[in-house]
């Protein structure tokens, strides 16, 4: 009997030591892993990721940027944070809010006294969501935390209230699911095709990063968001800069086939009219006579390399000052250079600066600076950045397994055939209803920033099986008044390009 | 510069809080408790202080009782698909030794005395240190004192009723993840860790029981009124992680995360039992109990912040817990096959005071079923008990046709069972 009794004490006793659980099955929600994947959304970049426009920022903008547009194709825009700028705005130039157009033409911005008095939720107790830097470059995505010259960093920053972390160390606290990243490395060639400067690093005074350098950031960009958050990470490839209006303007208007002694006929940017039209000084109209502009650069400026492109500050000085207009001296020189003997060329440089007064003109004989032209020889430089750029952005997107949104196809598509997607890439001068470019001719307007979100959305959708609706960047068109805008006044398009120019 | 707590939104200690369903003890004697934690009809030894008072009018002399109990619990999380991917999760296999002491005397026929010093809230629950539900809690640990004073007095032969007092003190340590910058969609960056911890003062109970023993068995009824802590010296403290991936975070949250004093109130529900014992024969006996715990006394807990400077105050913090009252039913067994030596065995059906909205990593609580088993063997004065209980928690998970239940958004599914290993020596003068 004893020995029953302890072997039933002994028996109950291992079942009770040795009993397991079960791990339990997992339960499943009603919620699509594909939600989860949009559970959070930033923005990381720079002013197009802002919403920057017209050479400034300020709420209406910045409630059209394309992060924004997203989200409020989902219904979400009011968890959406930005750091809302009251009227009338900041630009990179300070005290001025962003270009307006007043009587036909493009004028500076209102006037603001203290640019952190304008930022509406400066308390927010947390990072933007969209931590956009107007200026930032792909190193500055990564490290800048603050600068001297562009008043933007302490604006989406706040720092050092959050104690000096750069966008991607904002982005990785914010603890995403998903980062979308517009434009990696715009800025780090921008500069050279607003400034006709183009330098490669390590060149003095640079003005493209390196790829090499490029492709590090990024990879550290994206390395750095991987392995501190769970987020998936969108981002997007880069288009010549030759498709901005602040570029392309007056190509091909003004350009005319020019005979040039001792090259042959070259296609040159000649004196134009209000009109925008090449002015014909030769009564024969068989034997036409176009002007040259006067150009440090390119073949008038005896380079090899002939002027592609005409930068947009130059138009305000052309109409203000007569900036590149030939004098009687220079187009005296030009028609003997032509074949004409000096007598007639000087009476037929007479009658031509005669001409050029009654047009409105000012026969200035200033040559057209550097900084506002873009040769040949420097177009391909910039061009050559761009596409080992877009090689580093491929190359990462495949190692590292980041979705890659295209908007080089439809951006080339818009410019072969306006009207595509409902917008044109053209300036407002030429296309005030349904352009996508601002006033300041780089940064998308309403239209642009809905091209921008919708070839975001598609490739969300696509990602993640999703089904956000379509944006119609035509639904965003009409922002601008129908009345003609042909002038732009000096210093005002200065400002919209300045932020490419501050340094950190 | 010093970082403003208006400044920076901080999830402290948010929602997984202190709630006493699963860190309710009843095993506070080792027969008792191996007939599954019964004793409030019969006054088997000095333990009655506990179970009902009034059985120590019964006890003859001078007794003691005393031991501990070994107390580990493991705990399952698999996490929700898809939110939590479907990870699995387990608890840390910690000990706890709850104590049991008592003392009674039987001053004469009608009057005896005694004191009991129980722990009938001293469990806890550590998740391992990558657990996903840290942000809410990570460990938890209560330990209450109960000193038990009692008067009996048998109003006559068989009937004897009694009262007392609940002298009760408690210690309470919490752990979790305190995370910066939350938002829409995001629990935001982890930063610290934060601990919680402080004394109660001292609370003051009563006891009133009666019970009524005969020849073939007994009644019984107790009643223990609840206990009201406060804990207004708590301690908030920061461990601020050094190895973070934005190392700046560590000035943020240095700045923003100041230690400072937290206090709370809890209240330790009143408790019923009724029972009867049943001895049909001399080598057999059973005892069947209803237990009511008054749980709907915990409904909220609301954590109030004070530091030296405000700015660095924390926001006072209400969490809702919202206990129902809950019942159990409990039935035990004796044999006794030879004269010194006895058989012990017993189950409980144990129903779960908490609603699915509060089932957390703090106490993924639910209905139980338990089984106990033990032996006790007597040496003249002496006695020795032991035995053991096997505490099987129903699987439970707080997704309920595909939506999340719970108060936090944290849901998956619980599945829980805890040994308990019962020691008791008696002595009697």
């Amino acid at each position: 009997m004893k020995k029953l009794i302890a072997f039933i004490i002994i028996v109950g006793l291992m079942i009770f030591i040795n009993c397991e659980i079960n791990q339990p099955d997992a339960p499943v929600l009603n919620i699509s892993r594909n939600t989860l994947a949009i559970s959070k959304i930033i923005a990381l970049g720079a002013s197009y990721t802002s919403g920057f426009q017209s050479g400034g920022l300020v709420e209406s903008f910045q409630k059209k940027s394309y992060p924004y547009l997203i989200m409020q194709q989902m219904g979400r825009q009011s968890e959406f944070e930005m750091p809302w700028i009251d009227s009338p705005g900041i630009s990179s130039v300070s005290g001025q809010g962003p270009l307006k157009w007043v009587n036909g033409q493009i004028v500076p911005g209102d006037p603001y006294t203290d640019p952190l008095a304008l930022l509406k939720n400066a308390l927010l107790a947390r990072p933007y969501d969209n931590l956009g830097v107007p200026g930032a470059k792909i190193g500055d995505v990564l490290s800048t935390v603050s600068s001297q010259t562009n008043p933007f960093y302490g604006i989406v920053l706040r720092n050092p209230n959050f104690a000096n972390t750069s966008e991607t160390d904002q982005g990785i606290m914010l603890q995403s699911a998903l980062v979308l990243l517009l434009l990696p490395g715009g800025n780090d060639y921008l500069g050279a095709a607003t400034s006709g400067t183009a330098i490669v690093e390590p060149g003095a005074g640079f003005t493209i990063t390196s790829p090499q350098n490029h492709l590090s950031r990024l990879t550290q960009v994206i390395e750095r968001i991987q392995s501190s958050t769970r987020a998936t990470i969108i981002m997007s490839n880069l288009p010549y800069p030759n498709l901005l209006p602040y570029v392309n303007l007056l190509d091909p208007l003004v350009y005319v086939d020019v005979p040039v002694p001792g090259i042959g006929t070259v296609k040159l940017p000649v004196v134009f009219d209000a009109q925008f039209q090449p002015v014909n000084f030769s009564p024969d109209p068989n034997n036409p006579l176009y002007l040259p502009l006067v150009t440090e650069e390119g073949i008038v400026g005896g380079q090899a390399s002939p002027i592609k492109h005409i930068l947009l500050p130059f138009l305000s000085q052309y109409q203000a000052t007569g900036l590149g207009v030939p004098d009687s001296t220079i187009i005296a020189n030009t028609l003997i250079g032509l074949g004409f003997d000096q007598v007639t060329a000087a009476a037929l440089a007479q009658q031509a600066v005669q001409g050029l007064i009654a047009a409105g003109l000012t026969p200035s004989g200033v040559p057209i600076p550097g900084t506002l032209t873009l040769t040949e020889a420097e177009e391909q430089i910039v061009n050559d950045a761009v596409d080992d750029y877009n090689a580093n952005i491929l190359s990462v997107a495949q190692s590292k397994g980041v979705p890659v949104v295209d908007l080089i196809t439809p951006i080339n598509q818009i410019i072969q055939s306006p009207g595509s997607f409902g917008v044109t890439a053209l300036f407002v001068f030429f296309d005030p209803n349904t352009t996508m470019f601002s006033l300041d001719g780089v940064h998308p307007n309403d239209a642009g920033q809905a091209l921008i979100a919708n070839e975001f959305v598609k490739k969300i959708n696509s990602t993640f099986g999703l089904q956000i609706p379509n944006i119609n960047p035509g639904n965003y068109t009409g922002q601008y008044s129908s009345s003609r805008i042909t002038r732009i006044a000096p210093g005002a398009i200065e400002q919209a390009v300045k932020v490419f120019s501050t340094q950190n | 510069m010093k970082y403003r707590l208006l400044f920076f939104a901080i999830s402290t200690i948010a929602t997984g809080v202190l709630n006493a369903g699963g860190f309710n003890l009843y095993e506070f004697g080792a027969r008792a408790s191996c007939m599954g934690g019964t004793g409030v009809a019969y006054p088997w030894d000095a333990s009655t202080i506990f179970y009902n008072p009034s059985g120590i009018a019964f006890l003859e002399g001078t007794q003691f009782y005393g031991g501990l109990d070994l107390v580990t619990s493991k705990a399952k999380f698999t996490g929700n698909q898809p939110i939590l991917g479907g990870t699995e999760h387990e608890t840390k296999e910690n000990w706890f030794t709850p104590i049991h002491f008592y003392f009674s005397q039987r001053f004469n026929e009608n009057l005896a005395a005694g004191v009991g010093v129980t722990n009938p809230f001293g469990l806890g629950v550590e998740w391992k240190d990558d657990f996903p539900g840290r942000i809410i809690s990570r460990s938890s640990e209560i330990i209450s004192f109960y000193f038990s004073p009692v008067v009996a007095y048998a109003l006559s032969e068989g009937l004897s009723v009694s009262g007392g007092l609940d002298v009760v003190f408690s210690r309470v340590e919490l752990k979790r993840s305190t995370y910066i910058f939350d938002s829409p969609g995001s629990i935001g960056y982890e930063v610290a860790e934060v601990t919680l911890k402080g004394p109660s003062n001292v609370g003051v109970g009563f006891t009133a029981s009666l019970m009524y023993k005969s020849e073939k068995g007994g009644i019984g009824f107790m009643y223990r009124h609840k206990v009201k802590q406060k804990f207004k010296d708590g301690d908030a403290t920061f461990e601020i992680f050094q190895n973070l991936s934005v190392p700046q975070a560590v000035a943020i949250a240095t700045g923003a995360l100041i230690d400072q004093n937290v206090s709370t109130e809890l209240t330790y529900p009143n408790i019923a039992v009724a029972g009867i014992y049943h001895k049909p024969f001399d080598w057999f006996g059973y005892e069947v109990n209803v237990n009511w715990f008054g749980w709907s006394t915990v409904d909220q807990l609301v954590l109030n912040f004070s530091a030296e400077d405000p700015d660095d105050q924390l926001p006072t913090q209400t969490v809702h817990l919202n206990y129902s009252d809950s019942w159990q039913v409990r039935v035990g067994v004796n044999f006794k096959p030879i004269e010194k030596l006895d058989i012990y065995g017993g189950y409980i059906y144990d129903l779960t005071p908490q609603p699915i909205e509060s089932v957390g990593p703090l106490l993924p609580d639910a209905n139980r079923s338990d089984f106990s088993i033990g032996a006790g063997y007597a040496m003249g004065k002496f006695r020795v008990d032991a035995g053991a209980m096997l505490v099987n928690f129903e699987e439970r998970s707080t997704v309920e046709d595909g939506e999340g239940k719970n108060d936090n958004g944290f849901d998956g599914t619980y599945n829980s069972l805890a040994n308990l290993y019962f020691l008791s020596l008696g002595f009697n003068l």
